[in-house]
């Protein structure tokens, strides 16, 4: 498949615009004229897509469609493509996200034949946007081990030297490696990264006498401790 | 239950109106008088006229007479009462004349039949042989009446002014809404887009709307178009009176049917800044059985503090007194009921975006969602639940920046609530929309309306924008120092043993340590 943009000559009768999440949060929904197939592109959260769909468009080139599935651009990675025809969207009620903590923009587009022609977007004054930042909250706990020692007439709690950080394991398809880190008193400096297969386990044990701080580096996801 | 035999109130003049004293303008109109008269006698001449009456003696002297009353009496002519009314309300009608296509005549130049008058009845058919000459529908409302001829007039008008009457108005209960707000806060705009999908939203309450009048169709069709690259609509004429919208909106009721007749008026801005066209039109804020009234976004004080110039308006507070003292009639001593939604408009703008939190910018800018029983069907609610995030944040950037509109709210009004729309979704550039145009909970204040005058329910709740004071219920006590109790301290138990009960309250008055339970309402 070729991939061309052209820029939007006609905004007023073919546009996609005002993204934003469906009130289950699983779905992105747009307003669109009748009829009009969308491209879906989702980006790292700090960053739409407007700008950059002609760097884009040229990094798709001889992709296969991408129709109701995300795929990742080749040249760019982290950023994902879906071609929603206009009855998908219909017959979904929208467009399943595929994580949160990022930017999804959406773009008019048509196929002609083997061509995929893509449309530029125009930036309004108005609140409706063609792109929406997702933003995702992770709940993480960090507790400190402890053990019981002493006779059963003065039993104490006593530091094991451990933490347990407990990581939510549905938010694993969420977060991407490098994401989220946690530091400890003393070094701050060093970041240990929390990956997802370490989300995937759901537990992590540090060796520390000082509390970990788990932070992240996306500024779509609000880390809850 | 509204039967049809209860009277009602004219659109035009709020004139009681019985559906058997009604008037109608006549199917028949007698354009031509040729033949009626000798070649010698001009039957416009009135001199004439009384010359052929006192001085023919022809043998046709009788029939030429009875011919020449009946089309003096079915001549064309200017309505003396319709004209009055018009006079005193813009000077030109702005009826909308549907039958002008297939005649010449101009429906408001008809002539006016009273079937209550013995000569009128003279020219009508009698339908039951028992003197009755009004047709009726299945529930016994007069719908037309026939002429001797077989006309059928079947154009109802008000007896006492002569305006038109939609058909079946009056058969169902009437509620009257009024749109205020000044000059350029979209007023016609706004009612151009709500009337042209008024049937979807409806539909989202489970309500079916139909549209009673050729003036309602017109609205949207032809006068006030919005689309893209069509200047928008010139704002409404100051002296003009625009005509009533008229729709009915049918709901079920335990499978049965229930209709209302909902009639909505749109008053020009410049009413509220002339003292005299407040007198013209007092009537038909008094009649209102709710308002909506419209703030353009550049009226509020926080404007001016965002936009260097910006000169803050104190206009809205005005249009309220004026509204309070129509109302009650200079009277200040009471609160206007009337419920009452105040509508801050254009809320896609930058100077919106910069005034509200992004929270509430993305609640006003998403869709009104129904609500759906079991079965798939739109319930006949209003959706509090959705709302409530939108007028909590409403009330609360209002009191804190409106402050002298707020007190005037809560001093004058006791029922009444925020809401934020936009009716066109996209750039204005020179009076034409840019496009595409994409209207947002434009439907919500209408809704809202529509749970307050009882065609629908309501699911959730929403925040007051005026809440009372919750006072202690111990009669000794009144005190307004009262908490709301959260948690374990929810409950307390008294006696003991076996005697001993739990109780669950939600409210303690520091004042006397009275506890009690709260039912809010709402």
């Amino acid at each position: 498949m070729r991939y061309v943009m052209r820029e939007n000559d006609d905004p007023a009768r073919r546009y996609a615009t005002h993204v934003r999440g469906s009130r289950s949060g699983q779905q992105l929904v747009w307003e669109s004229s009748p009829g009009q197939d969308v491209l879906v592109v989702q980006t790292p959260y700090e960053r739409d897509a407007v700008d950059d769909i002609q760097e884009i468009v040229a990094g798709m080139e001889g992709m296969a469609l991408p129709v109701d599935c995300y795929v990742e651009v080749p040249v760019k990675p982290g950023t994902w493509v879906r071609y929603v025809p206009s009855t998908s969207y219909a017959r979904n009620d929208g467009c399943p996200l595929r994580t949160k903590a990022c930017t999804y923009t959406v773009f008019c587009c048509q196929v002609e034949g083997d061509t995929c022609v893509v449309y530029s977007q125009q930036m309004t004054n108005t609140g409706n946007l063609p792109y929406r930042r997702i933003r995702l909250e992770v709940d993480v706990q960090v507790r400190k081990l402890t053990r019981t020692v002493g006779p059963f007439w003065n039993r104490r709690e006593e530091d094991t030297g451990y933490y347990q950080i407990t990581l939510p394991k549905d938010r694993m398809n969420d977060v991407c490696d490098g994401d989220v880190y946690y530091t400890v008193a003393g070094a701050k400096d060093i970041e240990i990264p929390l990956t997802r297969a370490m989300f995937k386990q759901g537990y992590v044990y540090v060796q520390t006498f000082d509390m970990p701080v788990v932070a992240t580096r996306n500024d779509g996801l609000q880390i809850n401790q | 239950m509204k039967r049809p035999m209860d009277d009602f109130l004219c659109p035009y003049c709020f004139g009681h109106i019985n559906h058997e004293l009604v008037h109608f303008r006549s199917a028949k109109v007698e354009t031509d008088p040729t033949g009626i008269l000798p070649d010698e006698y001009d039957p416009y001449d009135e001199g004439d006229v009384r010359r052929f009456i006192s001085r023919y003696e022809g043998p046709d002297k009788e029939k030429r007479v009875q011919r020449l009353f009946e089309w003096q009496r079915f001549a064309p002519k200017e309505d003396p009462v319709y004209q009055k009314f018009w006079r005193e309300h813009g000077g030109e009608t702005t009826e909308v004349d549907s039958l002008l296509k297939y005649s010449d005549v101009r429906s408001y130049n008809r002539p006016i039949i009273d079937p209550s008058s013995l000569q009128d009845r003279s020219y009508l058919k009698d339908q039951d042989g028992g003197g009755d000459v009004f047709v009726r529908d299945a529930d016994g409302m007069v719908v037309r009446v026939e002429l001797a001829d077989g006309k059928r007039c079947t154009s109802r008008v008000c007896p006492h002014c002569h305006n038109p009457l939609p058909s079946g108005y009056g058969k169902h209960p009437i509620k009257f809404v009024s749109v205020i707000g000044i000059t350029g806060s979209g007023k016609t705009v706004f009612l151009s887009q709500l009337l042209k999908d008024m049937q979807d939203y409806a539909a989202k309450v489970g309500l079916a709307a139909d549209v009673r009048s050729a003036a309602s169709r017109r609205f949207y069709e032809q006068d006030n178009v919005i689309a893209v690259d069509v200047p928008l609509p010139d704002p409404t004429p100051r002296d003009s009176f625009q005509q009533p919208l008229f729709y009915d909106l049918t709901r079920l009721i335990n499978g049965r049917q229930r209709t209302d007749t909902f009639v909505l008026y749109d008053v020009a801005g410049e009413v509220f800044e002339d003292y005299q066209l407040i007198q013209e039109y007092a009537p038909f804020i008094e009649h209102s059985d709710g308002l909506i009234m419209l703030v353009d976004p550049e009226e509020l004080r926080q404007a001016g503090e965002i936009v260097a110039g910006q000169q803050s308006m104190t206009r809205p507070a005005e249009v309220l007194n004026q509204v309070h003292t129509i109302v009650f009639h200079g009277k200040s001593d009471e609160k206007c009921k009337i419920p009452f939604a105040i509508c801050i408009t254009k809320t896609d703008t930058t100077l919106v975006q910069k005034m509200l939190s992004r929270e509430l910018q993305d609640c006003l800018l998403d869709d009104v969602h129904e609500i759906v029983d079991e079965l798939g069907y739109e319930k006949t609610v209003f959706n509090a639940r959705e709302y409530a995030p939108i007028a909590e944040q409403l009330n609360e950037f209002i009191r804190r920046t409106e402050r002298a509109f707020s007190l005037n709210l809560r001093t004058n009004y006791t029922t009444y609530a925020f809401f934020g729309f936009t009716a066109l979704g996209c750039e204005v550039d020179d009076g034409v929309p840019v496009g595409p145009i994409l209207p947002k909970r434009i439907e919500e204040p209408l809704l809202w309306l529509f749970y307050q005058l009882g065609f629908i329910g309501r699911e959730g709740k929403y925040p007051l924008p005026n809440p009372d004071p919750i006072k202690c219920p111990n009669p000794a006590c009144g005190s307004i120092d009262t908490v709301e109790l959260t948690g374990d301290d929810r409950y307390y138990t008294t006696g003991w043993g076996i005697f001993k009960k739990k109780y669950e309250v939600n409210r303690l008055c520091r004042a006397c340590g009275h506890r009690w339970m709260h039912y809010e309402s709402q």
